[in-house]
């Protein structure tokens, strides 16, 4: 729904092809909306943030903080508890260095799971080093690709638990608010790693009552270079900041700073204001759209996709039938660059890889994968097309 | 370049690639490996004086790799190792008759970089 709102599919005819754009857990397009709101900032807005004592920064510090606002509202939290940040793994960095180094002791352990993207994984690793905690996996159902020795694994008592809330790869939605629940009774402090999971789903994060939770705006209709953290007030309020220097100071002496108060601490030096307001548009299109009506589509999509894909000879789907439209798979022994690059002569675009996930590739005895993810302006068409070019390939080997 | 020609073409070369298997009296065995996609090739070597005499190699992973490493061989057997040195990987790609995009080219590369690690020994 809504195609015609986003000019790449009119615009891009790679091989005289329209394109088939089925990789948005890696970026989503744009609606026109959102690109004309660049040039409106830049042709009438444009003034850095906080510094000028005068009407156009001050306009300008207003629409940013506007958006802090829209931010918070669209995952009901507070406007200060949203730190704008360049990404979801800057947003999961900075909770690593801050939050999770303040509290952390050589005996704690930290709990992942083999779900966990790259950037909820190697920022524990490097945190290790220097401290010497443990870090504990767990494990994925291999029937149903869900989480599988939770509460064995609370029984340690981990000191944070940080998860995706929807996985990259297999689809799998994961019961935050449940672990949430059961990390409560052991003191344990929940970070969600929310990137696939704010373009599909309404996120609350009162009622999940999380710690802390991390999104893109690109994966959600937005520009790149923007990304979300969300933490409980009283738990930034603590956090040392990660980076020093402007404009995140009350005051410098030679000897010492004393830093702003949160989000601000956290904001340091020049901030990427213009790309966080055009975001401000992307919130604002998918508020009107509406998240139900997008999660709805999705479904109905993701469903028939997942009909099409199990008819198709050879195929082995890593992930259950599920409501985001994501799946990952393997046909015969083709590579997935191969199934990729087959496809991409008929501009269908897809993930080819290990999708940054190599301890879930691992597990699940595989080097790469190919991926399909759904948006809410692909069409039945779109999945008619990648099916028939799937068989097609499937059929040459 | 027909898409279609050049698609058959390129899955018959897989499905029978030449100069491939193991070679049992080899001078000199290479390996080497594009970790993020998975794509491994082993190539051996047999020499006379300074001429390739036999060569083969076995592979694992992708369309590209294969064919390209099956047009390699053919390519090298029979010829000096000056010769060798002569050969462009613009020459491979040619033969490959296909449109090879750039994330993809070192698929296409990894066979070639194998036999220069081999002509240099």
């Amino acid at each position: 729904m809504n195609k015609k709102d986003f000019p790449i599919f009119k615009n891009t005819k790679f091989y005289g092809k329209n394109l088939v754009y089925l990789d948005n857990a890696a970026t989503t397009q744009k609606p026109q909306i959102v690109i004309d709101e660049f040039s409106r900032f830049y042709e009438n807005f444009n003034a850095n943030v906080y510094r000028g004592i005068y009407r156009l920064s001050e306009e300008a510090t207003s629409m940013y903080e506007g958006v802090r606002e829209k931010s918070a509202k669209f995952i009901n939290a507070k406007s200060n508890e949203i730190v704008f940040t360049r990404n979801t793994t800057e947003s999961l960095n900075l909770v690593v260095y801050t939050f999770a180094k303040s509290i952390l002791k050589k005996t704690d352990t930290v709990l992942l799971s083999l779900m966990e993207h790259h950037s909820n994984i190697v920022p524990w690793q490097i945190l290790q080093k220097e401290i010497g905690f443990s870090i504990k996996y767990i494990d994925i159902n291999k029937e149903n690709f869900s989480l599988e020795n939770v509460d064995s694994l609370l029984e340690i008592k981990p000191k944070i638990i940080s998860l995706t809330y929807i996985s990259n790869v297999l689809g799998t939605r994961n019961d935050i608010k449940d672990i949430v629940k059961k990390a409560r009774k052991i003191n344990a402090f929940v970070i969600v790693d929310a990137a696939q999971a704010a373009p599909h789903i309404q996120i609350d994060v009162k009622s999940l009552d999380c710690d802390f939770l991390t999104f893109s705006a690109h994966k959600m209709l937005g520009p790149t270079g923007v990304g979300i953290l969300y933490g409980k007030e009283e738990l930034l309020d603590k956090m040392p900041p990660l980076l020093g220097g402007g404009e995140m100071i009350i005051s410098v002496d030679k000897n010492k700073s004393v830093y702003k108060n949160a989000p601000f601490k956290f904001e340091a030096g020049t901030v990427n204001f213009a790309d966080t307001i055009v975001f401000g548009k992307s919130i604002d299109y998918i508020n009107k759209v509406g998240m139900n009506k997008i999660s709805l589509y999705i479904k109905e999509l993701s469903f028939y996709l997942y009909e099409n894909l199990v008819k198709i000879n050879g195929i082995k789907i890593y992930g259950a039938k599920n409501d985001f439209g994501i799946y990952s798979f393997s046909i015969k022994n083709i590579h997935p660059h191969d199934i990729a690059t087959f496809l991409d002569e008929e501009n269908i675009a897809i993930r080819a890889g290990h999708h940054c996930a190599q301890p879930l590739m691992k597990e699940l005895s595989v080097y790469a994968l190919s991926r399909i993810s759904l948006y809410f302006y692909n069409t039945q068409e779109d999945i008619d097309k990648v099916s028939l070019s799937l068989s097609k390939i499937s059929d040459l080997f | 370049m027909d898409s279609y020609l050049t698609r058959s073409y390129i899955i018959d070369i897989y499905n029978n690639p030449k100069n491939y298997g193991d070679m049992k009296d080899f001078d000199i065995l290479e390996e080497g490996e594009n970790p993020l996609c998975g794509d491994s090739i082993k190539i051996y070597v047999k020499y006379k004086g300074d001429i390739i005499e036999d060569i083969s190699f076995v592979s694992n992973g992708c369309i590209i790799s294969k064919v390209a490493a099956s047009i390699l061989t053919q390519e090298v057997k029979g010829k000096s190792i000056n010769d060798i040195k002569k050969i462009d990987f613009s020459l491979i790609k040619e033969k490959m008759l296909m449109d090879i995009s750039f994330s993809r080219e070192k698929c296409a590369r990894l066979s070639f970089e194998i036999l220069q690690k081999i002509i240099e020994k």
